[in-house]
């Protein structure tokens, strides 16, 4: 079916096929995210306690 | 003892050279689409269908004829293997040659005896590299080895550009050069290639100490994970964590990335750029290739690899949509556009492959979980064979099982 398609739609198939891998991922993707964004909160310098004196 | 950096290099550089051939041989095939059907009539469809018929053989090559390798010697496998592939990639431009055959089922037949030939490529050459490379450095050497396939691919529709436009020779040439090429090297493999080290003993005699003292202690604890192992079959180890994801991604990529391999040469002639059809397709692989080492390198500096799939993913996506609603025919935008298209397909591609890797390191049944995503049972294909001989060992070893691993 592909062979019989004019060549110029090849590009707009393939990209179909890539974009579905794309929403596959994009659960884990974004899993990952949130986890490099809670690792940089954790790792951020505490602010130094004020003294009053 | 250790192999001798020689040997690992000589064995490196035989199965690098070996499998590049292969990827040559699909791109030189790719490469000559257009130019034989100019010559010879042959239809889109038609080459649709032997596309799909070599891709069909090379699968289910990898899925059973991949796995006997481990019950032969690899020398003579792979040796097996690069002949057959070779001697039937030159049977249809030799018939055309000197026979004036154009039958498109001598093409189909012959083809799909290429890809069953094809098939024992990755299963044999992994299988050595696994032998004469154990520990820390394996998966470096591993990763390096794979950069094979973008250098074959390369290599195939440079050598075919010069063949065709610069020598002015027929398609056929094409198909000698390379067909010849991959009879040389199975020649060299045949006579060469080690399949493990010489000074393996060291490694056999650790494996009994180990089995020993599994024994003396009586704490068979690889007898109970290999029971363990057992437990995962196809349908069940779809509920694994990632498992579904990863299978259906990789499977949408490699439909991209074959598709592209197959097709972008001829869909560049058709543009009216059949000069450049070598170097356009050639800059997917250079995009490829450093796409993987991209990922890989911020990967290790975000820690979390996963982070950079999709949003690349997308970028080829966009890439692709670019190429076919505003690009005309003018060849330097290609140039830039397929080396990204590429970026963003071989940085997940390559770590997906990875995670596919980590899925043979797992408590779980290798070549189903392995295999899901590849399309190949490949824990056949490199797993440690010292593993699989401690394996062997112990199922020997162990009354329970000593009846049914009798000859």
């Amino acid at each position: 079916m592909l062979a019989e398609m004019s060549h110029e739609w090849i590009f707009a198939i393939f990209s179909v096929y890539t974009f579905v891998a794309a929403v596959a991922l994009t659960p884990l993707t974004v899993k990952d995210f949130k986890e490099y964004i809670q690792t940089l909160k954790q790792t951020a310098p505490e602010e130094p306690a004020v003294n009053i004196p | 003892m250790r192999a001798s950096m020689y040997g690992k290099a000589f064995t490196f550089m035989l199965t690098f050279f070996g499998y590049s051939t292969l990827h040559a041989m699909r791109t030189s095939w790719s490469y000559s689409k257009k130019l034989m059907q100019n010559e010879t009539g042959i239809t889109n469809e038609d080459l649709g269908f032997v596309d799909m018929s070599f891709l069909l053989c090379y699968s289910l090559g990898l899925a059973f004829i991949g796995p006997l390798g481990d019950r032969f010697n690899r020398r003579y496998f792979l040796a097996l293997g690069y002949y057959t592939c070779g001697l039937a990639y030159l049977v249809f431009p030799t018939v055309h040659h000197f026979f004036g055959v154009t039958n498109i089922w001598v093409l189909i037949i012959f083809m799909s005896i290429n890809g069953l030939g094809e098939s024992v490529g990755m299963p044999g050459s992994m299988g050595v590299l696994s032998n004469w490379f154990t520990g820390k450095n394996k998966g470096v050497v591993v990763g390096t080895w794979a950069g094979c396939c973008n250098y074959g691919n390369i290599f195939g529709l440079i050598s075919s550009t010069i063949i065709s436009q610069y020598m002015g020779l027929k398609w056929q040439y094409i198909f000698f050069f390379n067909g010849m090429l991959t009879l040389g090297i199975a020649t060299v493999i045949m006579m060469f290639l080690e399949e493990k080290p010489k000074d393996d003993f060291v490694d056999i005699e650790k494996l009994l100490n180990d089995v020993n003292k599994t024994t003396i202690n009586g704490n068979d604890s690889s007898a109970e994970s290999q029971q363990n192992l057992l437990k995962v079959n196809f349908f069940t180890s779809f509920k694994i964590p990632r498992v579904i994801p990863y299978v259906i991604s990789y499977s949408c990529l490699k439909a991209s990335i074959y598709g592209l391999l197959f097709w972008l040469p001829k869909y560049v002639s058709e543009k009216g750029m059949s000069g450049y059809s070598g170097y356009i397709p050639a800059m997917m692989d250079c995009g490829t290739f450093l796409g993987g080492v991209l990922v890989g390198f911020l990967g290790d500096r975000f820690g979390k690899r996963s982070l950079f799939l999709s949003p690349l993913m997308v970028l080829s996506c966009l890439m692709m949509l670019i190429a076919k609603f505003l690009l005309s025919d003018v060849p330097l935008p290609y140039f830039f556009i397929i080396f990204f298209m590429g970026l963003g397909l071989g940085g997940p591609y390559n770590i997906i492959g990875k995670e596919v890797t980590n899925f043979r390191d797992s408590n779980f049944d290798r070549p189903w979980l392995s295999g899901l995503p590849e399309g190949q049972p490949q824990g056949h294909l490199d797993c440690d064979s010292c593993d699989r001989r401690l394996r062997g060992v112990i199922r020997c070893s162990h009354p329970a099982n000593a009846r049914r691993d009798e000859p």
